[in-house]
């Protein structure tokens, strides 16, 4: 299902980071070609005057002209950059982290964002497509880079009112969907730095539980370099009396290294890490356009 | 609607009350009260201009029980709707703010206490008043709209009194929404993006 909308989306921003790269180059092969004819140029009209001093200039003044040129260039590449996934369950779950990206994301470094949604989650992909188009609007506006980004779909282990008896292959199938959205390399960002998710963030539903789970059996069996997949879960704010089933199973099999709740009335209990509605800065980091 | 009437809706700013009952299961208790004499009577001494109705899967419901078309109810203009895919619009117009023809008062939102329909309402500077669908049983929407209540963002209402729960809107101050963080807890500024960054391996 993943097919043209999100290849069109992809396709239209690395194309505009291939533009941008291409471009530079392209004014800084013209700069230097320029320079040599004025170099030239130089050197016929006053011969006897051209000493060491002046080449030096002229040497300066190219390598400071290209690396400013490559720093234009740089924009994406030269930034620090990071690959989070993030996970989004269904409907109330998916807008609440959206809403928490949205609020709370800064440029500080270039970031590739790896969304994984349900196959039958249709609600969910146009939030997130929504959400990165404002992003992109957002963030060009202030002149910051605001990243990259895929969307990747994923079977449901089991649908609503699906019989037991299919129920194991659609697992399977779902566990596979798993690992391909864990290990396959973002195209955008053909890095070696970038190969897996640095942080995976889920605020549940179920499939979030099962993403944390598989994420930490490859890092035991080392298939990923140390440091990479780190996990955070986030409890919804509507959670403020108890938690809920898929924050208490990964409380108790400590399968996140960040577990936020966002009530205050939850902080503190067996070692969560609490916050109260940290999640959400009051102001944006990068400010909304209202108009 | 006669000539009188239409001046008289430009020259005075308007006022929404915009009930909106999510988007999974129907709420027709909900319907009912927002359609009773004592609410429309509520909403007309609090000058309200217009009622719009979210009414999920109960449309032709609330149709058969809603005033009818031709008299005026109370001086309001009732529109109701089944679904829409971003409700920003009328919790826009249920917001301070301009309007077309002109100045909009803070209006009132009447949402069931689903935590998406909370969430989405509070982002606009408008009163909330959420009321809990008794038959979701598990749903939460209980617990949710007494902490929110009690921390003070929004007005609790129950079934049997919505009516008496948007007559507080005038009188009561909220609080902002979101809420800074709580003395003591990490990533003050940044918020879930600053721990991502924390995170983060450090050789990137």
């Amino acid at each position: 299902m993943d097919t043209n909308r999100d290849r069109v989306v992809q396709a239209a921003i690395g194309n505009s980071v291939v533009g941008l790269a291409k471009n530079s180059v392209v004014v800084v092969v013209i700069l230097g070609i320029s320079l040599v004819i004025f170099n030239i140029v130089i050197k016929f009209m006053a011969r006897p005057h051209v000493n060491g001093n002046t080449l030096l200039a002229i040497i300066i003044v190219s390598v400071a002209g290209y690396f400013i040129f490559r720093m234009d260039a740089g924009m994406v590449r030269g930034l620090p950059h990071h690959y989070v996934l993030v996970i989004c369950g269904s409907g109330g779950h998916t807008a609440e982290m959206i809403q928490m990206v949205e609020r709370s994301i800064n440029s500080k470094k270039s970031s590739h964002r790896r969304w994984a949604v349900g196959t039958d989650d249709e609600k969910s992909y146009d939030k997130i497509l929504a959400f990165e188009y404002r992003l992109l609007d957002r963030f060009s506006r202030h002149d910051l880079d605001s990243g990259t980004f895929d969307i990747m779909r994923f079977g449901r282990a089991r649908y609503v009112h699906q019989s037991w008896l299919t129920t194991p292959f659609t697992a399977i199938l779902s566990l596979l969907d798993i690992i391909r959205i864990l290990t396959t390399p973002p195209h955008q960002r053909p890095i070696p730095a970038l190969r897996y998710p640095g942080v995976i963030v889920t605020n549940g539903p179920g499939t979030g539980f099962l993403f944390l789970l598989v994420a930490q059996l490859l890092k035991l069996i080392h298939l990923v370099p140390a440091g990479h997949m780190r996990t955070i879960y986030v409890e919804s704010w509507a959670r403020v009396k108890s938690l809920s089933l898929t924050g208490k199973l990964i409380r108790s099999w400590k399968l996140a290294d960040i577990f936020i709740v966002q009530s205050p009335t939850l902080a503190g209990q067996d070692n969560v890490v609490a916050q109260n509605l940290l999640t959400m800065p009051q102001e944006p980091s990068v400010p909304y356009d209202n108009e | 609607m006669s000539e009188a009437n239409l001046r008289s809706r430009h020259d005075r700013p308007t006022r929404t009350a915009f009930v909106t009952i999510g988007a999974t299961a129907g709420f027709r208790s909900l319907l009912q009260e927002v359609v009773s004499p004592k609410f429309l009577a509520t909403l007309k001494s609090l000058d309200f201009t217009d009622l719009v109705v979210q009414c999920g899967p109960d449309l032709e419901y609330f149709d058969s029980i809603r005033p009818g078309y031709s008299q005026k109810a109370y001086g309001l203009d009732i529109t109701a709707f089944s679904y829409a895919p971003d409700l920003n619009k009328y919790f826009a117009q249920a917001s301070r703010g301009d309007d077309d023809n002109g100045k909009r008062e803070c209006g009132v939102i009447v949402s069931h206490a689903g935590s998406g329909s909370i969430i989405g309402a509070l982002e606009f500077d408008s009163k909330l008043v959420a009321v809990p669908n008794p038959e979701l049983m598990d749903n939460h929407q209980l617990e949710i709209a007494e902490e929110m209540e009690s921390q003070g963002f929004l007005i609790h209402g129950t079934l049997g009194s919505v009516a008496e729960a948007v007559e507080k809107i005038d009188k009561i101050v909220l609080r902002k929404w979101p809420p800074g963080p709580s003395p003591g807890s990490a990533y003050q500024e940044g918020g879930l993006w600053e721990a991502i960054n924390d995170l983060m391996p450090k050789s990137s």
